[in-house]
């Protein structure tokens, strides 16, 4: 046994002889430190994107992106002050107002009402709504992957999953309606026939009711492909995890495989999901806008439909900033149960 | 018993049924492509603006599918709309290709700093949410459907870039890229001819699928939900249509709401099984 | 129990091909006694590691068709195991049924429980096929208390770190605390060894332990791995194309070509240099790594290409074939002391 071998191999190892939660708590501190830095330098390049993009509407439009110091000066003061800005000037004090927590007034929706105001209630409907969708998204994805797996021999369960992928092509806005337009005439042709008593969230759409919030929830997380998008995402993730060539020395040891796979598979599917709450938040505005809930979605709708540009880029933003929130704690999250993925890049 | 996965490194699904999903969604593609070519050939069986039926008049000879609430023929309608949405859904494509695949090049052979570039340039377009982004352009463009689109495709921009990236990283596993370079390749060649044809073909392919699927999913959504936001009547969309038709529930005449609402899902589920199967295609020669 | 360790018999694998259904190995016949190191010699491709991967049930990919008994410790492992097809003699089964259940519950009932405990593996490549996602130290306690010892918390760790020791490494305390993929090569399969040691276990089968590491690396692996077999008493079966090992390792040794075993026996008759070989791909053995030394020089007419479906499987390559050995596949039969061969040509070759 020549020293050399070993005092090159243990040269090249930076890493100190710590113990093993002193080591991941560190590493995960500084990886967290690192993201968020660049989860900084990201929303600011949104924040860019956006404010550039309203640059491009025409004339008229750009005036409405008045801020909301107006308690002192008036509106059309405040207006010209802001025209005379160049466009680096303007943005710079935009996303000043933005950062202290002055996204402006709402231009149309609810006017000279500041727009922190309207996001603040609505952020909290809508992100409860979300998580759920999102939840059950995945627990119903983890389920058809697992038993796709499983039972693919068995007929009867691939007919299943086929129908699943079936209801999960059809839009949100149509499992609204249909939602809507059935379940009221269901519940009403109940009634007559006195099967049950009128419920007192009976006009569907009305009220976010625990029974209408959940049918809500469901048609999150089925509709506009969200379904099949897990199913197919987490089925390929589990037959890597499974299939990974480590499995050869975890079963010859007996360890855990289940626990095993459950490691290999969270860090593949959180990022699954991370990279799906973008197409979850358009669901969630086309479900808001066709119930008429009040929500971040419906709020980002209606001031879209209203051309109110100062609540339209509060809402996007306040979404921006969610989900790099929420991609950052899922990043860590898989960075734990995944050492190798702790190698700094 | 889960020790069985171990095994199911090879696809549990068997070559005929992913070839059975490739049919299905190639054959639930079949009306909408039906109704562009019909529209381009000027096959349309009416015009699809005129007021020629009854109001709400079912299906006849004269009209196959029968009328809507304004007496226009909703086949005609039908096709019309799948013309309309077919070039602004093109553009989509055509952005969604040339961004990715520019940031995608530049992320992933560009050296440090373009690649640092871009890189931030790709997770911007990514951390902002698609359907929100669609909204701010769709409120400043006044629902003109081409600006949509084209923001469509600038936001699935991401996804191709991160097929071109994963496939670049598993050549360079494999040492292709530097053979590549060795043998006198030319750059340009190795990125168009041997990374982006003969590699990430597949799921390139699948993601534009799927960008399709999204973009039409947007359209009709737009166009569902109102507000100056999407298409605009006169001019035919199968979200539009339904919106019109909606109240039929009540009055009886479920046809003019049903039939875009099925044109609608099985083109999206078309889309998606398109790509779908092109993925796991792609799964199994990796 | 028996006093057979490992005990082959007729083992023929098919598996299942892009162009259909292939024999991969060919009624392969093989005994290891109790604390005897038996050494399985082929070239890449000539089905050692699928012969290993089916008596471990570790085969990567849906199981082919498998016929013949394996009895480890005395147990036939493939007994339980689903035959999809009836085989007759010659032909090529065209279609298998998968039945995944019975593949689990062969799985469950039989493999499981002698795993890690009675029967272990040290693994071709250690730094892929140890688990990512537990410590050096981690995975030495669990095959530790695999054997069944109780011991305390505090034992246990320095049970495992005096493993590291023994395997002759510095510095335990910070390599037990290091993931595999942390580790360089030659470090990842010194642990690979200690795991499959520490478990106390009666059969240990390594799966070309040696392959892929320089040669200094390779000296010292041997040389670890001979002590420590030694030691323990316990039964090693080898499956490698490094002859050097199996000289130095084995008590007897298998020749395996294209699935299989041309020629068996104790390892001084088979593997001397200065010994006349009885079969032509034993000699094409001995003769290549004798010209390698001498200094390459081209030489012709030994890799395994798919061989014919009847008679000798080295018929294309062989000099001294004769019509018989295209029509008719020898058996191996003995000639003289526990050597057998399996060619139709009588006497030593050349």
């Amino acid at each position: 046994m020549s020293d050399s071998t070993l005092s090159i191999s243990s040269h090249t190892l930076p890493i100190g002889p710590r113990s093993d939660s002193g080591r991941l708590i560190l590493g995960l501190l500084s990886l967290a430190a690192r993201e968020l830095i660049a989860t900084i330098l990201v929303l600011i390049g949104a924040s860019l994107l956006l404010f550039l993009v309203l640059k491009a509407a025409p004339s008229e439009d750009h005036l409405q992106l008045r801020l909301g110091q107006s308690t002192s000066v008036t509106a059309e003061q405040a207006g010209e002050t802001f025209a005379s800005e160049t466009l680096a000037g303007q943005y710079v004090t935009w996303l000043e107002g933005v950062v202290t927590g002055d996204f402006g007034t709402s231009k149309a929706l609810q006017r000279g009402r500041p727009v922190a105001d309207l996001l603040k209630p609505a952020f909290f409907a809508s992100f409860k709504l979300l998580a759920a969708g999102l939840f059950l998204s995945a627990l119903l994805g983890l389920l058809a992957a697992t038993l796709s797996i499983f039972r693919s021999r068995n007929p009867l369960w691939r007919i299943t999953l086929g129908l699943t992928s079936l209801t999960s092509a059809i839009p949100v806005f149509l499992y609204v309606y249909a939602l809507v337009a059935g379940g009221n005439r269901l519940i009403a042709w109940g009634a007559a026939q006195q099967h049950w008593q009128i419920p007192g969230w009976f006009p569907l759409p009305m009220s976010p009711d625990f029974v209408p919030w959940f049918f809500a929830v469901l048609i999150l997380a089925v509709g506009d492909g969200s379904l099949m998008d897990m199913t197919q995402r987490f089925g390929s993730e589990l037959r890597h995890s499974a299939g990974d060539e480590h499995m050869v020395g975890v079963r010859m040891m007996n360890i855990s495989v289940p626990v095993v796979i459950a490691r290999g598979f969270l860090p593949g599917a959180l990022s699954h999901i991370s990279r799906r709450i973008s197409f979850v938040l358009g669901s969630l505005v086309v479900l808001e806008a066709a119930l008429g809930w009040p929500g971040l979605g419906y709020l980002a709708w209606r001031a879209a439909a209203e051309r109110d540009m100062p609540v339209l880029l509060g809402a996007a933003l306040l979404m921006a900033v969610a989900l790099r929130l929420v991609l950052m704690v899922f990043d860590l999250v898989g960075t734990a149960a995944d050492p190798r993925r702790r190698v700094t890049k | 018993m889960i020790g069985s996965l171990r095994w199911s490194r090879f696809p549990s699904v068997t070559k005929s049924s992913r070839y059975l999903g490739m049919a299905i969604g190639i054959i639930c593609l079949v009306p909408a492509t039906l109704g562009v070519v019909a529209a381009a050939f000027g096959w349309l069986p009416h015009d699809p603006l005129q007021f020629i039926g009854e109001s709400n008049g079912g299906p006849s000879l004269q009209h196959f599918l029968g009328c809507d609430s304004l007496g226009r023929d909703l086949l005609s309608r039908l096709w019309a709309a799948a013309a309309y949405f077919t070039p602004p859904g093109a553009l989509a494509m055509v952005v969604a290709l040339s961004l990715g695949v520019v940031l995608g090049v530049a992320e992933s052979l560009g050296g440090r700093f373009w690649g640092a570039i871009s890189s931030w340039c790709l997770q911007v377009m990514d951390s902002l949410p698609k359907f929100v982004l669609v909204l701010l352009v769709a409120a400043i463009a006044r629902s003109n459907l081409i600006w949509i689109m084209a923001a469509v495709g600038a936001t699935f921009a991401p996804q191709i870039a991160a097929a071109i990236r994963s496939s670049v990283e598993r050549l360079r596993a494999a040492a292709f890229i530097e053979a590549e370079k060795s043998l006198g390749v030319s750059m340009t060649r190795i990125v168009f001819f041997h990374i982006l044809w003969g590699h990430a073909r597949h799921v390139i392919l699948a993601q534009l699928m799927s960008l399709m699927a999204y973009a039409l999913l947007v359209e009709t959504s737009l166009s569902y939900l109102g507000g100056e936001l999407g298409v605009q009547e006169p001019t035919p969309s199968w979200g539009n249509m339904i919106a019109l038709a909606r109240d039929g529930v009540f009055t009886g005449n479920l046809l003019p709401a049903i039939i875009p609402a099925i044109m609608i899902s099985i083109t999206i589920l078309g889309f998606s099984l398109v790509g779908q199967g092109l993925l796991q295609l792609w799964e199994e020669r990796a | 129990m028996s006093d057979m360790a490992l005990k082959v018999e007729g083992l023929t694998i098919y598996l299942e091909g892009r162009t259909g259904m292939r024999r991969v190995v060919n009624k392969v016949q093989m005994t290891v006694p109790m604390g005897h190191i038996y050494a399985l010699l082929g070239e890449s491709g000539s089905g050692k590691t699928c012969i290993v991967q089916t008596i471990l049930g570790l085969h990567p990919g849906v199981p082919g068709v498998v016929s013949g008994t394996a009895e480890v410790l005395g147990l036939n492992v493939l007994e339980k195991l689903p035959k999809y097809v009836e085989l007759d003699e010659s032909s090529t089964p065209t279609a298998i049924r998968k039945d995944m259940h019975g593949w689990n519950r062969t799985i469950r009932d039989v493999w499981a429980p002698m795993m890690g405990s009675k029967v272990t593996l040290i693994p071709q490549d250690a730094t892929t096929a140890l688990s990512p996602f537990h410590t050096v130290g981690c995975l030495l306690q669990k095959a530790i208390s695999n054997s069944g010892k109780q011991l305390g918390r505090e034992e246990l760790r320095k049970e495992a770190l005096n493993w590291l020791r023994r395997m002759e490494m510095y510095d335990v305390e910070s390599v037990s605390n290091r993931y595999v993929h942390e580790l360089s090569g030659g470090m990842a399969q010194r642990v690979a060894i200690a795991l499959a040691l520490a478990s106390e276990p009666r059969i240990v089968i390594a799966d070309e332990p040696t392959t892929g590491l320089d040669a200094t690396l390779r000296i010292q692996l041997i040389a670890l791995m001979a002590s420590m077999v030694k030691n323990r008493k316990a039964t090693l079966f080898l499956v490698t194309h490094d002859m050097d090992a199996a000289r130095i390792l084995a008590n007897e040794v298998a020749v395996l070509y294209a699935g299989s075993v041309v020629e068996s026996g104790p390892v001084e008759k088979i593997l001397d240099p200065t010994y006349k070989p009885k079969h032509p791909y034993t000699w094409f053995l001995l003769e290549s790594e004798r010209r390698l030394l001498q200094g390459a020089e081209m030489f012709k007419g030994s890799r395994s290409i798919s061989p014919p479906d009847e008679g000798c499987p080295y018929i294309i390559h062989c000099p001294r074939a004769i019509e018989r050995c295209g029509a008719e596949r020898p058996t191996l039969t003995p000639e003289g002391d526990e050597h057998q061969i399996a060619c139709w040509v009588e006497g030593d070759y050349r």
